[in-house]
């Protein structure tokens, strides 16, 4: 069991690696689909169907996986994991805290609202055409400058402050830009996934009083229940690998049985469509 | 119902989906119309530029009076040349040609007008007369052609 447990983390750790320097720019990219969207209906204009590739693949890709982008392929989801586990080591080992300084269940559950109403909020400003004037307020293109290592500029100094902000929260909550912050993250969460894709829990086989699916949970959700909630999932599957009795799967495993190479067959497509889509760094 | 979450988010999609597609034919349909209409005014514009062009490099405008020789005598013509075309053309002293001929060559003058040129047929049947205006005529456009 500790061995599949050590395999599955360095195969996580790997696919995130390999995203993080190849496509540190998805989110930003497939986003922009959804500012053109709302600045082309705002001036009345037809749709540049061109333009909305990226958010068309990335959407389709998420209703029929989940959201597998922003669980492995997601460069900020990958910092925010990052600078977490650095934030824990630190508490641990020079602090010599027992447990890690952490947002609760019931605040983070209402926090987890605020990214729609970004999504919202981002929406109207892109219909009223006021949005291309604020760009100097965006934490994404200070963090997309930053990954090709160039510096921000002074006209981002504002996106600089909140990007430090979030990096902030990103110490004290797993996941925090993620599960709170994230307008495409919010986008997503409102897809349809296929149910196939959907991690179910076969309670009958449960450790009495285990609950360590839910306890490990990033964004709290409760594993086997069925909610309108559960489109928090960030498919990061932490749950599955934390599984003493192995009691989590999906319905597609039953078509791959080798958890980790599902894994890999979903980051080969999240490539691949990259490679297609013109979302991926070198390639 | 183990999937409401996910039947709820399918119709929220396919509403939202569907509702782009509408609003992307009306945004079609409205841009192709103004397209058309762009397209209409530059087409006029063009054409009301080129007939400028052409009509101003011929004639610079004002009052412009020529003679010719008809039937019987001397024809006077003035010649009006505005916004560069030829706008009126008064035959002002015919007193030597017969009346019914000479109203038959005045047939010319409209068509002169229209065409902006006085390269027109002369009328038959009116040989002297409309030879004799179209002189005249072309004199004074002589003097209106800019050099």
């Amino acid at each position: 069991m500790k061995k599949n447990y050590m395999a599955r983390t360095v195969t996580e750790i790997l696919i995130r690696l390999l995203f993080f320097i190849l496509m540190p720019a998805a989110f930003s990219s497939g986003f922009l689909g959804i500012k053109l969207l709302f600045t082309s209906i705002g001036k009345g204009e037809t749709l540049n169907i061109g333009s909305l590739w990226i958010l068309i693949g990335l959407s389709v890709f998420t209703i029929v996986f989940g959201r597998f982008f922003c669980g492995f392929v997601c460069a900020f989801g990958t910092l925010g994991d990052a600078v977490y586990a650095a934030s824990g080591f630190v508490q641990r080992k020079i602090l010599k805290r027992k447990k890690q300084l952490s947002i609760p269940e019931k605040p983070t559950v209402v926090l987890q609202k605020i990214k729609y109403l970004i999504l919202f909020v981002i929406a109207v400003l892109c219909v009223f055409d006021i949005y291309k004037s604020l760009s100097g307020y965006s934490p994404w293109d200070v963090f997309s400058r930053l990954m090709v290592f160039r510096l921000p500029g002074d006209a981002y100094w504002a996106g600089s402050i909140i990007l430090l902000l979030i990096l902030i929260g990103m110490v004290f909550k797993k996941r925090f830009f993620c599960q709170f912050l994230c307008p495409m993250g919010a986008l997503f969460s409102l897809l349809p996934v296929l149910p196939v894709s959907k991690i179910q829990r076969n309670e009958r086989n449960c450790i009495k009083g285990c609950n360590a699916c839910r306890k490990n949970c990033p964004v709290h959700i409760k594993a086997g229940e069925n909610i309108l909630r559960d489109g928090e999932c960030i498919a990061c599957e932490k749950c599955i690998g934390v599984c003493p009795k192995k009691n989590l799967t999906q319905p597609e495993k039953k078509l791959i049985k080798n958890e980790l190479f599902l894994l890999v067959i979903k980051a080969a497509l999240v490539f691949v469509m990259g490679i297609c889509l013109g979302f991926c760094r070198f390639f | 119902m183990k999937y409401t979450g996910t039947v709820v988010k399918t119709i929220s999609l396919l509403l939202v989906i569907g509702s782009l597609i509408f609003y992307q034919n009306i945004a079609q349909s409205r841009a192709d119309y103004k397209a058309a209409v762009r397209a209409q005014i530059k087409a006029e514009e063009k054409a009301r530029r080129e007939s400028a062009k052409k009509a101003s490099a011929k004639y610079r405008d004002g009052v412009y009076e020529g003679e010719g020789f008809g039937f019987g005598g001397e024809i006077m013509v003035r010649v009006t040349i505005t916004d560069g075309e030829i706008y009126t053309i008064d035959a002002y002293e015919h007193s030597g040609e017969d009346e019914e001929y000479f109203r038959l060559a005045l047939g010319m003058v409209d068509e002169i007008i229209d065409a902006n040129d006085p390269s027109v047929d002369v009328v038959t049947g009116s040989t002297f007369s409309s030879e004799g205006l179209l002189e005249a005529i072309k004199d004074a456009l002589g003097k209106a052609t800019k050099k």
